[in-house]
This record gives structure tokens, sequence and C-alpha cells, in this order.
């Protein structure tokens, strides 16, 4: 079994930050959002925007379809591809002037971050509300926050594990689908969390088990249903809409921590419907915007306290864990390297 | 490619060719025909060497040449190196080999089997089995993985479900690699089909009948004169699967993640998925697989060039069909098998899906619970307005595509079939060079090669028709120059006698009598673009969505469901298609579609 080596520089910046755990502050009632009405007229007058996102289109269109209840002279126009495919195509329309999105939505903040320069200024109303440890950037925020899971499929699996730690139990062995590492920047996250937070040598553990490796999160989450695997770690939002519709797949927060991978979004700086795009934003990262992601996506939010209750979170025991971003970007290349080794996949 | 027809000519047809070519330049001014291959070499270049060479500087730096721009100072074969080095591409280049010649002998047995049978024997309904068995090549090979993934899956497949409740202890396991190659050779024996069944119906029986006179057995005339004389059309059509197959995603993709088997085009799709994206490496990933192609193509024109019309004579013949007697219906029964297990297997798996709730089945009984069936998927694949949208945008592309894919196609054919234009010979070989280049990697070269363009091209469906044209400017070019071989010279020397010019005879020769072909190619450009994933990803835009990448939206998302929905709405948006042509070439209508013995010219591929 390979054991991954690290690097005394590696090591040392481990120890000295290793992510943040939080948990969110007592209830409150949600504010409304009221645009202000120049902001309303002026979106009137874009009259639609295009959003670039790497969500599934599916969520996407059931955000459009809900900002559009209460925003129906907007017309939102989605492109969507998965995230490489996404900022390559953001930076070769950028480069030649072309850039066609008014607002660029990401899961993976570290790739956002390296284009920051084509992000306009921009901060929702709210921004106080939300956590410091989500924000990467003044120009980036996390319209959506997606947060890790583990999922089984209850008809074939009674005893299902739920903790990370659980993960690793031999009895599961041949059970458990796994995300590659380098799929993009949640999956990133957990692999983060799994080492920096379940110890040096979890990967080797879980591996052990001989988790069968999906290319990303949906294929996984179908397979769960369908039967083909047993168990998973899953991002929540991905098994809550399939629940909700009565397919046989559950979830649990683990009880050893729960990583979140907040978007980081913005506007775009050549944006060409300014107002509307702000309209968007702000009522995407409002109360009643997260309220939407979370009510409706299983999604949990990035603010520091929510403004209903996330499905199947408990606050008072959940513990949320961000990563420490200058490791996100530090230690990406030689860790996703050795969880290649531990895992076997071939890169 | 083109030179297929070409060397179908005797020595004499080609002399007459030539010298009325010649002739008729002759009295052309001398500078039209430059101007017109100059023309000519200026689209190809635009379309095809253009994009080519965003690719291989790509493949040559590190970097996105749109974005950092590119010198010559940044040039390296670093990537090469690295990919060569890397023991993974190794092994994805050997699992690709291995599935693809796997797949092609299956390919091989189907196909020459299937020929045989339609071409040379009595066996019943020989219209209707040739017919349908050249269906799953308009079904995209996602969704081929998809249907066989549901039937064949070690643990859930429908399959296995009735093994186990027929108490068989056997189980089909189709996420490995036998269960690649099997599909793989299922889904591309129509192009060993293609080949050998025009081979077969070509072929004058004057040497199968000496064999018989001598006393040979039926099958040991078919072993020892029959596959001999036919063994060019049967390497090329192994040659052609081979590099179809070596260009598929989907397939691999559905079937070989499972069981954790890479293969180059599933390894190009992870390195532009990866975050951040390897361009760069999947560009030179993709050179490779361009030198593997292309070494192929050009051993398959060798070889069609070659050896394949040598069974051509200049009388005229009609092949005499094997009475088979009683074993007539054996035949008839293993045709109704193959096309049972092709075509009516995996639609039944992609009907369970597109109506069931989900797919979880845990055993027979289960799959029979009416209340588990609905219109749910199609409900919500319709409530997205994307949805819509995307099917009305492949259609219009798919309009443009054939309308301006067919006219360049057919001025490429003409000049290098009909004429002696300076440079046809190298308008012949760039129309063959997007054969080699994997779609995967295509669309972002097309993205690096027309961003930059003035004007307002990019974010409209005339970049995705220009796209797709050039993707597929081999294929339709190769139907229509093998088509327009079989109109005789002297019709347009009548023509020229009595005084037309050359566009007059095109239009009224020429174009009349090549219908057939043109409306086949198409109709097959049209097929092809409503299929066509690589080249559409980068290129769609906001208002731009195509069926292709909706699919694959719906596929990423992980609902089967809406997946295979989508998949029979738009199967049957090809099988309305193709009726309606088929209808046009119905006799009487004086026009032509996709039939078997068309079809040979085209290559239907897209991954």
């Amino acid at each position: 079994m390979y054991s991954p080596k690290i690097t005394r520089r590696q090591a040392l910046s481990g120890m000295a930050a290793t992510g943040v755990f939080s948990q969110y502050g007592p209830a409150r009632a949600a504010k409304p959002y009221d645009p202000p009405g120049a902001l309303l007229d002026a979106a009137k007058k874009d009259g639609q925007l295009i959003l670039y996102t790497a969500a599934f289109p599916e969520v996407m269109q059931d955000v459009i379809s809900e900002f559009n209840k209460r925003f129906p002279f907007i017309r939102v126009n989605m492109v969507r591809a998965s995230g490489g495919q996404l900022i390559t195509r953001v930076q070769s329309e950028a480069a030649s002037g072309k850039l066609e999105a008014d607002v660029l939505d990401h899961s993976d903040r570290g790739q956002t971050k390296a284009i920051e320069d084509l992000f306009a200024d921009y901060a929702p109303p709210n921004a106080g509300d939300y956590m410091e440890s989500a924000l990467v950037s003044p120009k980036l925020w996390p319209t959506i926050t997606p947060a890790w899971s583990i999922a089984w499929n209850p008809e074939i699996v009674k005893d299902p594990p739920r903790s990370w730690a659980a993960l690793c139990d031999p009895k599961y062995t041949g059970q458990i689908g796994q995300v590659i590492g380098p799929s993009g920047g949640t999956t990133w996250t957990r692999v983060m969390f799994e080492r920096q937070v379940l110890g040096e040598d979890y990967w080797a553990r879980q591996a052990a088990v001989k988790p069968k490796l999906f290319p990303s999160g949906a294929p996984l989450s179908d397979a769960v249903v369908r039967g083909e695997i047993g168990i998973a770690p899953l991002i929540f939002n991905i098994v809550y809409p399939k629940k909700q519709a009565g397919a046989p797949i559950d979830a649990v927060y683990p009880s050893d921590g729960v990583p979140i991978s907040p978007y980081g979004s913005g506007m775009m700086k050549a944006a060409k419907h300014k107002a509307a795009a702000q309209l968007w934003l702000d009522w995407c990262l409002s109360d009643e915007g997260q309220i939407q992601s979370i009510r409706d996506q299983g999604n949990l939010t990035a603010l520091k306290t929510p403004p209903i209750a996330p499905v199947g979170f408990d606050p008072a025991r959940d513990r949320l864990w961000t990563p420490d971003f200058k490791q996100f970007q530090s230690l990406h290349d030689a860790w996703l390297e050795d969880w290649n080794k531990v895992y076997g996949y071939r890169q | 490619m083109v030179d297929t027809g070409a060397a179908s000519l005797t020595a004499s047809e080609k002399a007459g060719l030539d010298k009325a070519g010649s002739d008729r330049i002759g009295v052309t001014r001398a500078w039209v025909p430059w101007a017109w291959s100059g023309f000519l070499i200026a689209m190809l270049a635009f379309l095809v060497l253009y994009p080519t060479s965003m690719l291989l500087i790509g493949a040559l730096t590190t970097t996105n040449p749109v974005v950092e721009g590119y010198s010559l100072a940044d040039i390296s074969i670093g990537n090469f190196l690295a990919v060569v080095m890397n023991p993974n591409v190794a092994a994805a280049l050997g699992n690709a080999l291995i599935a693809c010649a796997g797949g092609t002998a299956v390919a091989v047995a189907i196909g020459l089997a299937f020929a045989w049978v339609v071409v040379r024997t009595n066996t019943p309904c020989k219209g209707l089995i040739a017919s349908a068995g050249m269906l799953p090549l308009f079904v995209p090979p996602l969704v081929a993985g998809v249907a066989w993934s549901i039937l064949g899956s070690p643990k859930t497949g429908l399959l296995n479900l009735l093994l186990n409740k027929a108490g068989i202890p056997f189980r089909f396991d189709l996420y490995s690699m036998p269960g690649i190659i099997f599909v793989f050779g299922i889904y591309y024996a129509p192009y060993v089909y293609m080949f050998t069944a025009a081979a077969l119906r070509n072929m004058d029986p004057a040497l199968e009948e000496a064999a018989e006179i001598s006393g040979a057995s039926a099958t040991r005339t078919m072993a020892t004169v029959t596959f001999p004389l036919i063994m060019p059309a049967i390497l090329s059509g192994m040659l052609l699967s081979f590099v179809v197959m070596l260009g598929i995603y989907g397939i691999p993709a559905v079937l070989g993640a499972p069981a954790n088997i890479s293969v180059l085009t599933t390894y190009i799709f992870a390195l532009t998925a990866w975050s951040p994206p390897r361009y760069n490496t999947a560009a030179a990933v993709a050179v490779i697989l361009m030198i593997v192609t292309g070494v192929l193509v050009y051993l398959q024109q060798k070889i069609v060039s070659g050896r394949s019309y040598t069974t051509v004579a200049g009388k005229a013949f009609r092949p005499r069909p094997l009475n088979l007697g009683k074993w007539r219906f054996l035949t008839l029964g293993l045709a109704i098998l193959y096309l049972f297990v092709v075509v009516v297997l995996p639609t039944i798996a992609l009907f369970i899906a597109a109506f069931r709730k989900f797919l979880f089945i845990k055993d027979i009984p289960a799959l029979f619970e009416a209340k588990q069936y609905g219109w749910q998927h199609f409900i919500k694949m319709f409530d997205n307005p994307l949805t819509i949208a995307s099917i009305i945008n492949s259609i219009k592309v798919g309009i443009i595509t054939a309308i301006v894919g067919g006219l360049l196609s057919f001025a490429i054919g003409y000049t290098i079939t009909r004429t002696r234009a300076p440079g046809r010979r190298m308008i012949d070989v760039i129309t063959t060079i997007p054969v080699a280049i994997p779609g995967l990697v295509i669309g972002v070269a097309y993205l690096w090669a027309w961003i930059g363009l003035p004007g307002g091209l990019y974010g409209t469906l005339w970049i995705l028709a220009l796209a797709f044209v050039a993707r597929f400017i081999p294929d339709t070019v190769k139907a229509l120059s093998t088509s327009l071989l079989q109109i005789h010279r002297e019709l347009e020397e009548a023509a020229w006698i009595c005084g037309r010019g050359t566009l007059s005879t095109i239009a009224s020769i020429v174009l009349p009598l090549a219908r057939p072909g043109v409306v086949a190619a198409m109709t097959l450009l049209f097929i092809l673009s409503m299929r066509e994933l690589g080249s559409s990803l980068f290129l769609y835009s906001s208002g731009t969505m195509v069926m292709a990448v909706q699919l694959l939206g719906y596929y990423e998302g992980g609902n089967i469901g809406i997946t295979a929905a989508f998949s029979l709405v738009q199967m049957v948006l090809l099988g309305v298609l193709i009726s309606f042509t088929n209808w046009l070439s119905r006799p009487g209508r004086g026009s032509g579609a996709i039939k078997p013995d068309i079809a040979p010219t085209g290559v239907v591929r897209s991954g």
C-alpha cells in the first residue's frame, strides 16, 4: 500500500492551519429581499442576463424558475459546462474580447480566484452576514454552498456508515464508491479534509476497502440509486432531490465533520447586463435565495446563521469544515498526486 | 479516400476521363482552374488546416494559445515526452488497441455473415433485415453505452435478473474489456457489412460457378473463392471500423469506467475535465491518436485503391443467390437474433429507463410493477426550456450544415473526381485530415482557431455548422465522390459538344444524375450534426444549445431516466428523418437517401 510522503514544508504548513471548523449561530428570522427601485428599473431595462455555471443544468433551471417567480421580466440564459471546460471557455472568450457571461458560477474557488481580474467589484447587500472562511476574494461570493454527506441505498444496505471513520470499516469492502480526487474543487475539499482532519493514513485505510472510482458525483449517485454501489460519500444536493422524488437513496451528514465547498461566483467585468446580473447575485445571496438553495436543492449556506434549518443538519451536533484557502491552492497538485497513487487512480 | 471509385474504372475509361478533363480545361481560361483550386484550398485551410495547426501548437506548448499567445520560444516537445513516458497513457493506448482489435474481429464476423446472408442467399425478408441492420449506425455511442449498462451490469443488469430468475448461475458483465469489445463489435458491424455487401453485390459469380462445377462444396467455395475475392473490401471495412472505434468516447466511458478501464478517448476526456484541465496534454495525446489513425487511414487507402475492384468486370452480370433450401430459415433466425440483440434489446432498456421512476429493479417481478412507470422524465425534460431550444437549434444547425456542407462537398468531390484542376490531390489529402482528429479535442481547437475572427460569428449557430462541415467533410466528400464516379463521362462530353459550359453541364447533367448521392450526403451530414458532441462543447453559447450537449448535461447530471427519455426523442427524430429521406428515394421520386448500397460511402463517426 502506498503511503504518502510529505515534505517538511508541507507538514509544517499542514500543522500551521488545517482548515476551519465552525458551527452555525442561533436561529434567526429570515430577512426579506427588497431590491432598490433603481436597480429593479435598470434590471428591467436589461431584460436578460447570461449565466455561466458549472452546476448541473437541472438544478440551475430550478433556481432560475424560482428567481423568475420574483422577477419574471429577466430572462436567464444559461451556459453549462464542467468546471475545467468552463474556465477554458471564459479565459478564451475574455482574451478575444468576446466574453458573453454576465455572471460566472463556479464550484472551484481556486480556479475563479485565478481569473479574479475578469470579475467586477461586487458585494451583496448582506455581505457582512457571510462567514469569513467562505470568502476568498471581495469579488467572489458563495451563491451555493454544497456539503458532503454519506449516502447509501437503503434497499441493499441495512447498517449504513454514519461517519468518515466508518467508511474504513472492512465490513464495507467492495460496497463503496468514491469520486476521484482530481474531479474538481468540491472533491478536493473533501480530499483535504480527509487527510488534514481524519489523519495522514486515512486515504490508505479507506483505499483498503477497495472503493470503486467514479469521474464525478452525479453518475455515482445514479449508481447508488440503481444499486450498483451500496454506499458513497456524496454532495448532499445530489442526493436530496432524488430522495425527495422517492428514489431508494438516503444520506446523513457525517458525525466527524461536514466539509463544505462554498462557490466562488461573481459578476464579470465585461458584463453587458450589469443590473440584471446584480439583481440575480443579490437575490441568490439574500436570505430568500439561500432559503431556496437550502429547502429545494439540499445545500447548506455560508451565512453565519442559516435563515431556515437545513434538512437533515443538526446545528448543535454537526460541525462545518472549510479548508484554509492558501493550502487549498498550495497543496493541490502534490496531494492529489498522492491521492492518485494511494487509490490507484491513473492520471 | 476518394480514389476509391477512381480505381474502379477500367484503364481505358480512366484514359478517356483524363483526356476529356484535359480537353475541357483546355477550352477554359487558363487561370480559372487555378483560381478555383485556390478558392477550395483557402476554404479548407480555414476549416481544416487552421484548427489543426492550433491543435498542434497546443500540443507543443503549455499555454492556452488564445489567452497567453505563443511564440517559437514556447515550442517544446515536453508534452509529448511527458505523454510518451506516462505509463497510464501507454495503458490507455494498449487498452484502446485491444478493445478496437477485439471489436473489429467481432464486427468482421457479424458484418461479413450479415452481408453474405443479405446479398448472396435467398434468405427471406432480406430487404427488411438489411435496412434494420443499419440502425445501430444512427444510435449515439453514449446512448448505446447507457443502454447496454442497463442490460449488462453485473449487479443490476436486466439480463442478469432474467438469468437469476431462471436459476442460471452465469452472469453477464458488460463492465469489462470483453463487454466493451462486444458492444463495439455489434455497433460497428454495419461498417464491415457496408463494404463487403457492396463488394459481394458487384462480384462476378463466374469464379464461384467454376469452383462449384469443379466439385467444391458451398463452404469451400465461400472460403477459397468468395471471401478471398472480396478480401480488400473486408480489410477496408476492418480498418475503417477500427479507426472509428478508436475515436469513440461514449461506449468505453460508460462501460469501462466502472471497471477502471481507460482508453485513449476517455483519457483525453478526463484530461479536459480534471480541475484544472490539461488541454495541452490532451492535445498531445490527441496527436498520438491522430498518428495511429493516420497510419490506418493511409493503409485503408492503399488497400482500397490497390485491389478492391479486381472483381468488377466489363460485362453485365447478376450474382446468383445461393439457394439455401431449408437452411434459409436458420439464416433468417440468425439475422433476427442479431437484430434482436442490436436493436430490440437496447431499445427496450431505454424504454424501461425512460418510463420507470427509478432504475432500481430488485427482481423480475419488480420490473413489471405498473406503479413504477409514468411520464415523469418526459414531463421534467420538456419542462426545461433548454430541451425544446436544443431540439430546434439542432434541427436548424443540421439544415445549415447539410446545405453548406453539401455544396462544399459537391464542389470538392467534383473537382477531385471529374477535373484535372491543379492541386486536386492536395485538396483530397486536406479533406481527409479530420478523419484522424478525435472529436473531443477538435472542439477546443475550433474554439482557439475561430474565437478571434472578426464579426459576429462566435456565439451563433453558423459557427457550429462550420465546425460540423469541417469535421465531417471527409465523410460527405467520399459519399459524393463515389456517386459522381458512377456517372459516365460521355454524358458530360455530349453536353459540351452541344455547346454547354461547365457550370451549365454540372447543373443540367451532373447534379441531376448525382442527386441521390447528394441527398444521401446531405442526410448523412444532418444526422451527424445532430449527434456531434465534441465540437459542440466549446462552441455552443447561451442561445445555441444543441441536443448533444443537452444529452451530455442530463447524463453528467446523473439522471439516467431523463437521459434515456432524451435519447429516445433523439432516436425518434433521426428515425423520422431517415424515413423521410427513404420516402424521397422511393421509385418515381427521383432522389436518394441512406440506403445500404449507398451507405458504404459514408463514415458515421462521432464520440
